[in-house]
């Protein structure tokens, strides 16, 4: 694809991003995930807020998954299904979740949404690269997270919110697992593309580290944000086999995520 | 009722039961006939010749769906990709059989109007394994098809016949996808165990001496068309087997015509 | 006059050109609409849009084309579908898209059928007969989303039969090519 037009950008805090996906007036869009409400435990907010961002995120998905079949109109055909096919999916998950926000009394546009993953995914210039962010880490990432919710969301009494999770977690377990394959095989045949995804994990880096809140900021719910280590998500090992990460890629994430002493039993598992 | 087929056969038949397996069922409004020169063989030049192949053809294509259904049944554990092909060639040889029908009895045939072989069954499946009726049935059989197809599709142009062009060019099409299924079949089985060319060689050696039994020296020589190469190119065979082919076919050709 | 295998080919990739033209043209809109539920709408549309495209490629190839081949329509036809898929409304686009898109391409698959020989070329029509199946749950769906939102109604009621009127103004767009360049 050729580069982003100025127009097609936006400048937040010294990085160049994509500009934001267009929202309904309803939404209050923010620059950075730091501007978002989070509220604490399971409370009657805290569960609308936790489901409105989620949707959003899905919404994200959609439309990052599409815009890759814009964009890159000569990627192999059956890769491109896989995209169209996650369009599907993600739109279901947005369906699935708007559906269950209003069951619990929610509405859009109720809490401030970011477009993150969006704007940081389509700043890159190719497809591998894209599936690198999107769905290998940022999906991936999202496997780990929802191993682990269904189970809170049924500590809270809320069995329908996790039967939805549920169902979320087995379609990224394909999302993850298509971008698994296709990158090998686009590196392998393509040698220069590794250089562009580590340049793209290291631009994700440069662009974490740019929006993460100050030392001291209270959140927009004034509380202090959590130190990044307390928010690392228990890794799923299960299902990122299942989405076909090798167990030396499984090795070091955990490696990397701290959770080196419980390597071994989980491994196994 | 099926029609018990010993009635129909003579004694001076009796072909190897190494090669030939038992004949597929048929009811009573047809007679089958195990050797070529028992059936109706009209000269080229006879009006009732093209009616009388339209039969035979009809005939044939039902041994390719009896064939195809027979291998989904007897091999269960094959590979699903191949067996969702040989499915749909079930489909293909079955809409096939309706074509050759359509036509055989729009131009005044009657079913059972003529003697019908059905060697192709009895060749087939007397074989014992998927891999051995792939090579016969749309390597071997299917793949000569596609070049007789050719030559028939000229030679119906040529006269004009426009509704059997239309009907060749698809049975073409159709036959192409059924030999590359093959062949990419086949080419898997020798990749992952070379010894499987053995069990290729002596399955078409079986055949081609089953084949010699029904059809006769004369019938075999009498073949006029040449390779359709760049059919069997679509098909998946490769450059140097094409050329082989035709080679085949043109000293074949020399030798009929200095007869 | 009966359709060649050549004709089936090339109606065949044509159609595939349309089908993964206008999956496109959905995927570009997602993240230009603003209406989650169009979105929405759109996104599981891109996947039917795609699974039909393939199926037109698969069969193409067993007419003896290029696996998954294309054959662009002619210019008029494809200025107008460059010209739709840059549609800016949302009204316009889901108007443009089901009331009027959608069904002239239905139209076309329904002439294809009524030309093509249902026997000989069973599976095209298959193919074809399954897409058609699809696009009219596809109509009622958007039909069901402008119950639920009347905002996506159209206020220029001519709007579409303009659209329409210039969709079927080019009755054939395929565009022939030599026997060789096909296959």
């Amino acid at each position: 694809m050729a580069g982003l037009k100025p127009e097609e950008t936006k400048q937040i805090k010294g990085m160049t991003l994509r500009r934001d996906p267009a929202r309904e007036a309803c939404f209050k869009v923010v620059g950075s995930d730091a501007e978002l409400e989070e509220w604490p435990g399971m409370t009657e907010i805290s569960r609308r807020q936790r489901i409105h961002r989620h949707m959003n995120n899905e919404t994200g998905a959609v439309e990052i998954a599409a815009q890759c079949l814009v964009d890159f109109p000569e990627a192999p055909w059956e890769l491109r299904m896989h995209l169209a096919r996650q369009c599907w999916d993600e739109s279901r998950h947005v369906a699935g979740l708007y559906r269950r926000l209003r069951e619990i009394g929610g509405h859009k546009g109720e809490f401030p949404i970011s477009n993150f993953e969006w704007c940081v995914t389509c700043s890159l210039d190719t497809l591998a690269a894209r599936l690198a962010l999107q769905n290998r880490t940022f999906e991936a990432g999202e496997l780990d997270l929802l191993g682990q919710l269904p189970a809170k969301w049924r500590e809270a009494g809320d069995e329908r919110t996790a039967e939805v999770l549920e169902s979320i977690l087995a379609d990224e377990i394909t999302h993850v697992r298509f971008a698994n394959q296709w990158l090998r095989l686009l590196v392998r045949e393509d040698r220069r593309l590794a250089l562009k995804i580590a340049m793209a994990v290291r631009f994700l880096s440069s662009v974490t580290a740019a929006l993460a809140p100050q030392e001291g900021q209270l959140s927009p719910v004034g509380l202090a944000y959590e130190e990044p280590q307390n928010r690392i998500t228990q890794v799923n090992v299960a299902d990122r086999r299942q989405a076909d990460f090798t167990d030396s890629e499984i090795d070091e994430y955990l490696r990397q995520s701290g959770f080196q002493p419980i390597m071994t039993s989980n491994a196994e598992g | 009722m099926p029609k018990d087929d010993r009635h129909s056969v003579s004694a001076t038949d009796n072909f190897d039961p190494a090669l030939f397996g038992p004949a597929p069922a048929r009811d009573e409004r047809f007679t089958e006939k195990r050797r070529w020169i028992d059936c109706t063989n009209f000269p080229n030049d006879h009006a009732l010749r093209i009616i009388e192949f339209f039969h035979r053809q009809m005939n044939e294509e039902l041994n390719g769906v009896e064939n195809a259904a027979q291998s989904l049944a007897d091999f269960p554990d094959a590979d699903w990709n191949v067996r969702m092909s040989i499915a749909r060639q079930c489909a293909d040889e079955a809409r096939h059989v309706q074509m050759f029908r359509r036509i055989f009895e729009s131009r005044g045939g009657k079913l059972g109007e003529y003697p019908i072989l059905n060697f192709q069954f009895r060749i087939i499946a007397k074989l014992g394994d998927l891999l051995s009726r792939l090579v016969v049935q749309n390597r071997s059989f299917e793949a000569g098809g596609i070049d007789a197809v050719s030559f028939a599709i000229e030679e119906a142009r040529k006269r004009g016949d426009q509704e059997l062009v239309d009907l060749f060019e698809m049975q073409q099409a159709d036959e192409i996808t059924h030999v590359r299924f093959a062949n990419e079949f086949i080419s898997e089985s020798i990749r992952k165990d070379p010894r499987a060319a053995l069990r290729v060689a002596k399955a078409l050696t079986l055949a081609s001496t089953a084949f010699i039994q029904v059809m006769g020296r004369e019938a075999i020589e009498k073949v006029e068309y040449l390779t359709d190469e760049k059919g069997r190119l679509e098909a998946g065979f490769g450059l140097e087997e094409v050329k082989a082919a035709t080679a085949q076919a043109v000293k074949r050709r020399a030798s009929y015509e200095s007869h | 006059m009966s359709l060649s295998v050549q004709d089936r080919a090339e109606y065949i990739a044509t159609f595939r050109f349309i089908q993964v033209f206008l999956m496109e043209a959905l995927a570009r809109w997602v993240p230009q609409t603003p209406e989650s539920e169009v979105k929405v709408l759109f996104g599981r549309h891109i996947w039917d849009l795609a699974q039909q495209a393939d199926g037109l490629g698969k069969r193409g190839y067993e007419l003896r084309s290029p696996s998954q081949f294309s054959l662009r329509p002619v210019d008029s036809y494809v200025e107008l579908l460059e010209e739709f898929a840059r549609t800016e409304t949302t009204p316009q686009k889901i108007h443009g898209f089901y009331d009027v898109m959608l069904p002239g391409l239905a139209a076309r698959y329904q002439n294809y059928l009524e030309r093509t020989d249902r026997l000989l070329d069973e599976p095209s029509v298959r193919v074809v007969e399954r897409i058609l199946g699809e696009f009219k749950r596809m109509i009622g769906e958007s039909e069901a989303l402008r119950k639920e939102l009347p905002e996506l109604r159209l206020a220029d009621k001519n709007w579409p039969a303009k659209l329409a009127k210039r969709e079927a103004s080019e009755p054939n767009i395929v565009v022939r090519r030599s026997s060789a360049a096909v296959a």
